[in-house]
């Protein structure tokens, strides 16, 4: 019989033999806050019989406070919810308990109150488990950090019955009484007991096995050390839970070692005379701070000495928000956002500075470095250059370990900056929720480079016509040769047979002629073909994302020129696929600066490319915020001499289609629902074996 | 439609200059069919090596390795100021025509060419 599955108001007039079949302890107190009901459970809990208990002021039997919880005045409260709560209690024994006890209001059927009520479950035992997985679970992190901590359990309750004969009824100071006694310090030493240990200890006491480390602990102590025992005696007798001290220990072999001592009681198990005492090395602990502030200074250096701006974010919060979004099943953090736009803002929100490098400070205009340690990253963002930031949102949500895009940011003061960063999260760092922001300023860059810039955009711009204007050409000069041969015989024929009589003998001999170069003039056509498709020999293995990398890096500059914001999403993991890489890059540069003349003259060109698994193997995606591909066009847009630039020659797409389908893949476009033209080159995978 | 009036000979050719042997023979062929001999160069070196006094008329490419069709006249207009050039050029580059005629070019063509007026311009040499 469960007592919650009785009704309060039940409760009030029940027979209390009742009580006696609740296996939680059950009290009924009057006004005067007398005991009126103590049923078998109670007696069990509490070790006070119910003849003791009866009559008994509530706050004695119990050592607790008659007052918890207020009593409801209001009549309404006759057919309240109990309240309930978790209360720590003395038995009869003066053992102290973890009781969760509920308590309802008494009425009579006039709605007088008369008293109360309570239900109390034992916890002690629960709490004690728990408590025990904590200290487990504890020592398990420990040793996961590899920070070597020796973990023993100890039964001190013989010690404690020693002290307690030798005192007696005795007032006397415990901690002079010991101290002038060491003898009977270490009479209670040994009988102070190692009862488990944890594997450590052995390494840390140099114990060959583990017999030898249970039992007493006075090999342990050196004399030294006696007031340290006598002190942690004094504090327990006064009830702490807690102790920690700088003391020595003495391994098996008798050598005295440094150790940083704790102990702790659990809740309720003080007087049980039971207790956890862990051990730490200090001279391992001490090696390992050094080497960690060497690396520490290593990296603190590198932070604060860096040229580019650098950050470190405490994104927890933001972790918490991803966790709980795929708690509720979002696997699509794009759609979640076009759903809940303001969630951008809650993650903002929820990434906060730890620390910035001054390059940081003077970058965005802050006032002190101080003053910006602390706030969130929400006011570096302008919501109209929102992209690269859930670009990068968007990767730590799918758990990338990093993200670079370009960005237009804004400073605390307001202003716009041109800038390309770096967001990224590895090993430790990640576990404790860090993030990593590097910000390189581009603004600067160009300001300052600008010569450097210029020389590599002439050398992107040359590059291009090297491989698209200059193949045109010579496309032009090897057709219009046999086109030029074809129509001079053809004019020589006609005048063979415009005489009279007509030479046919002539003309047949130079149609003969004319036929081969129409065919030679075909053979150009082919062969400008089989310039575009791969050269056998030439195909390696390569990742697409690498490729599409470093490619992007020889047309960087002149994307920068062009005032386009620039986004990688490059999957890291994406299988090999069997090209020929320069080939490939072309198709990359060609899609890039295609797509940036495309958004000429846009407010915000952006431009993204991301490389992804496709359904039959690997994928890029160029996509632009131009003004899209007008539907009529999507047809012959990858058939030759199609342009709608003014001085286009009208086959980079071509040219793109034809190394791609070379390759065994397909590109295709389409437009975008926001806006915008997307190209979409599908490669197949290389053979696993090849 | 094309007709053609036999030509006077008077032993002398149609000097043909172009690296390409398919155009070089077709312009034969064309030169041919209107009654001139013709004699066929690989590049405008070779043709220099000859005796300028056996040609009535040179038709010339314009892009060649070694020497381009500018570079000839410049010769030949040292060494023969009356022989006339005709240029067919598969390189339609802003200047060079302008440069030809600056020359004294009877003609600039570019390839593949209106082959009624390169007749007309071959024959009014020959007139």
């Amino acid at each position: 019989l469960e007592a919650a599955a009785i009704a309060p108001s039940h409760l009030g007039c029940a027979d209390p033999e009742v009580f006696d079949l609740i296996r939680d302890s059950v009290v009924a107190v009057d006004l005067s806050g007398r005991i009126t009901a103590w049923n078998r459970a109670s007696e069990v809990l509490y070790g006070w019989s119910r003849a003791q208990a009866i009559g008994a002021l509530y706050e004695e039997i119990l050592d607790d406070d008659r007052d918890w919880p207020e009593p409801a005045n209001d009549a309404e409260a006759v057919g309240a919810e109990p309240t309930e709560k978790e209360r720590e209690r003395r038995t009869a024994s003066g053992a102290s308990i973890f009781v969760s006890v509920r308590r309802v209001q008494r009425r009579s059927v006039s709605g007088d109150p008369l008293g109360w009520l309570e239900i109390g479950t034992d916890l002690t035992a629960l709490r004690r488990s728990q408590w025990l997985g904590r200290a487990n679970q504890q020592r398990y992190e420990n040793m996961f950090n590899a920070i070597p901590v020796a973990v023993t359990w100890v039964d001190y309750s013989e010690a404690r019955a020693l002290l307690a004969g030798w005192l007696g009824d005795s007032d006397a100071d415990v901690g002079e009484w010991l101290t002038e006694r060491p003898e009977r310090v270490r009479e209670m030493m040994r009988a102070t007991y190692v009862v488990d240990i944890n594997p450590f200890t052995l390494d840390m006491f140099r114990s060959p096995a583990r017999d030898d480390m249970l039992g007493s602990i006075e090999a342990f102590w050196p004399d030294k050390n006696l007031p340290d025992y006598i002190d942690w005696v004094v504090s327990t007798l006064a009830g702490n839970h807690d102790f920690a001290r700088e003391i020595n220990q003495l391994t098996v072999d008798g050598v005295e070692m440094e150790t940083w001592f704790t102990t702790r009681f659990a809740p309720g198990t003080l007087d049980q005379g039971r207790f956890v005492a862990t051990l730490i090395d200090y001279r391992e602990v001490k090696r390992r701070e050094a080497a960690i502030r060497q690396g520490e200074a290593f990296y603190t250096d590198m932070f604060h000495g860096s040229a580019f701006s650098a950050w470190r974010l405490d994104a927890t919060k933001a972790l918490e928000i991803y966790a709980s979004l795929r708690g509720e099943g979002v696997s699509d953090f794009r759609s979640q956002l076009e759903q809940d736009p303001a969630l951008i803002w809650r993650l903002t929100e929820g990434i906060r500075v730890i620390d910035l490098n001054e390059m940081s400070v003077s970058l965005f205009e802050g006032r002190s470095r101080k003053s910006m340690i602390g706030s969130s990253i929400t006011p570096l963002w302008r919501p109209e250059d929102l992209d690269p930031l859930v670009g990068g949102l968007e990767a730590t949500f799918d758990g990338n370990e990093s993200y670079k895009s370009s960005a237009r940011m804004r400073t605390l003061s307001g202003a716009e900056i041109d800038v390309l960063f770096t967001l990224s999260w590895s090993g430790a760092r990640h576990e404790a929720g860090e993030l990593l922001l590097a910000v390189v300023d581009m603004t600067e860059k160009v300001q300052a480079e600008n010569a450097l810039v210029e020389t590599q955009a002439a050398l992107a711009h040359a590059t291009r016509v090297s491989t698209l204007g200059e193949l045109t050409a010579s496309i032009a000069h090897e057709i219009k040769q046999p086109l030029a041969a074809l129509t001079a015989n053809g004019g020589a024929t006609l005048l063979w047979l415009n005489r009279s009589p007509p030479d046919v003998g002539q003309a047949r001999e130079l149609v003969e002629v004319m036929i081969a170069d129409a065919r030679r003039a075909s053979q150009v056509v082919t062969h400008v073909r089989s310039l575009a498709s791969p050269q056998i020999g030439q195909y390696s293995r390569y990742s697409l994302s690498a490729l599409v990398d470093e490619a992007m890096k020889l047309v960087a500059v002149q994307l920068q020129r062009d005032g386009v914001l620039t986004s990688l999403v490059l999957h890291p993991n994406l299988p090999d696929v069997l090209c020929d890489k320069v080939q490939i890059q072309q198709v990359v540069v060609n899609l890039a600066l295609n797509a940036s003349q495309a958004m000429a003259g846009r407010s915000t060109p952006r431009l993204t490319l991301r490389t992804s698994f496709g359904e039959t193997g690997v994928m890029l995606r160029v996509e632009d915020s131009g003004p899209g591909i007008p539907e009529e066009d999507l047809e012959k847009l990858f058939g030759s001499f199609f342009t709608t630039k003014p001085d286009g020659m009208g086959i980079g797409l071509a040219i793109c289609r034809t190394i791609v389908e070379a390759h065994g893949g397909a590109i295709s476009a389409h437009n975008l629902d926001l806006g915008g033209a997307c190209f979409e080159v599908n490669l197949p995978l290389a053979d696993p074996d090849s | 439609m094309m007709s053609v009036t036999p030509q006077p000979s008077n032993g002398m050719a149609v000097a043909v200059v172009d690296d390409d042997e398919n155009v070089r023979v077709a312009m034969g062929n064309l030169m041919r069919a209107i009654g001139l001999s013709v004699e066929l160069f690989d590049g405008a070196i070779s043709f220099l090596r000859e005796d300028m006094d056996r040609f009535s008329c040179v038709l010339s490419d314009m892009q060649m390795p070694g020497m381009s069709g500018l570079d000839l006249q410049r010769e030949l207009a040292r060494r023969a100021p009356d022989l006339p050039i005709v240029f067919i050029t598969g390189y339609p580059e802003e200047g060079v025509r302008e440069a030809a005629f600056a020359g004294g070019a009877k003609g600039f063509f570019e390839k593949p060419c209106d082959i009624e007026e390169l007749v007309a311009v071959v024959e009014a040499i020959h007139r």
